[in-house]
């Protein structure tokens, strides 16, 4: 069954001009372009019955953010990882094909301030306090600096 | 008679401290813990010491975790309701100097920059066994 699966995810793959790998034993690493991602993911959700979404995870790559979608099918892992360049961090969001993905976007908004297109919920925090300045750069970025943050949310106290 | 009043009611209230807990965004463990001393197994219950669900009836306010900037105003707030004479334990490791969270971007170093504390019960987390010596300590200095 899983085998069949992969060999499906590798076509899809090759059409979509995608780069397989395989980190460990069985996981799968996907990446697509970003205008393909919601193609490939609707794909493999309508024809290969893939069902579960574990994570989105957000990586601070420099001069792109990477966005990695976790997908469980069996007991194989996929992993399906898009680039946005730093400069403009717009992705698509897949909330329409993945409902629950609603949450897991809106971490990586608040962390690490990619914007999804689709995304009802882009105007709402999830995990930042209330009282987060808007000023202030998204705090998992590498040049963000945690000293300076807390100091502006005033929990650096000056020792006497 | 007042002294005679005073003297009663010190002596209640030191077989008597109604606990109240909050936590300021701990990770749970302390939590635990502080809910295994209250078990039959611990039962910190025998020397009156009683969860109570406001902090307008309680003597002594357990705080664990680190504070952060959401939990900050509301901790305050919690303490500034608990009637005088009151007392504040800080439960564990993040809530004594920021713990393994000390240099986040959301962590503070302590509650102690926050509210006033009587006692730290150090551990990460401490054991139902620190946190009855903490309690019991802290009755003890009670004046």
């Amino acid at each position: 069954m899983s085998e069949v699966f992969l060999d499906h995810v590798e076509k899809y793959a090759t059409e979509n001009k995608a780069t397989i790998t395989h980190p460990r034993k069985g996981q799968t690493m996907v990446e697509v372009n970003q205008n393909k991602l919601k193609g490939f993911i609707s794909r493999l959700i309508n024809e290969e019955s893939l069902r579960q979404l574990s994570t989105i995870t957000g990586l601070d790559l420099g001069q792109n953010i990477g966005i990695i979608y976790h997908f469980s099918h069996g007991r194989d892992t996929l992993h399906v990882k898009t680039l946005i360049p730093k400069t403009q961090p717009t992705a698509v969001s897949i909330v329409d094909i993945i409902p629950g993905a609603i949450l897991y976007e809106m971490e990586i908004h608040d962390m690490l301030g990619v914007t999804f297109s689709g995304n009802p919920w882009m105007d709402k925090k999830l995990l930042l306090p209330d009282t987060w300045p808007a000023d202030l750069p998204p705090p998992l970025l590498k040049t963000s600096k945690p000293a300076e943050i807390r100091r502006r949310l005033g929990l650096e106290v000056e020792k006497k | 008679m007042p002294n005679l009043l005073e003297g009663v009611a010190k002596w209640a209230r030191k077989r008597s401290p109604w606990v109240y807990h909050i936590n300021a965004s701990s990770c749970n463990g302390c939590d635990i813990e502080l809910v295994a001393s209250l078990t039959p197994r611990y039962d910190v219950e025998r020397f009156g010491a009683v969860l109570v669900p406001s902090p307008r009836h309680a003597d002594v306010l357990i705080v664990t975790g680190t504070v952060n900037a959401q939990t900050k105003d509301r901790l305050r707030r919690v303490y500034e309701q608990i009637p005088e004479p009151k007392h504040v334990i800080a439960l564990g490791a993040c809530s004594a100097a920021g713990g393994v969270f000390k240099g986040c971007y959301n962590a503070g170093q302590g509650i102690q920059d926050v509210i006033p504390v009587d006692m730290f019960i150090p551990g990460c987390p401490p054991r139902p066994e620190a946190i009855m010596y903490g309690v019991l300590k802290l009755l003890g200095e009670v004046k």
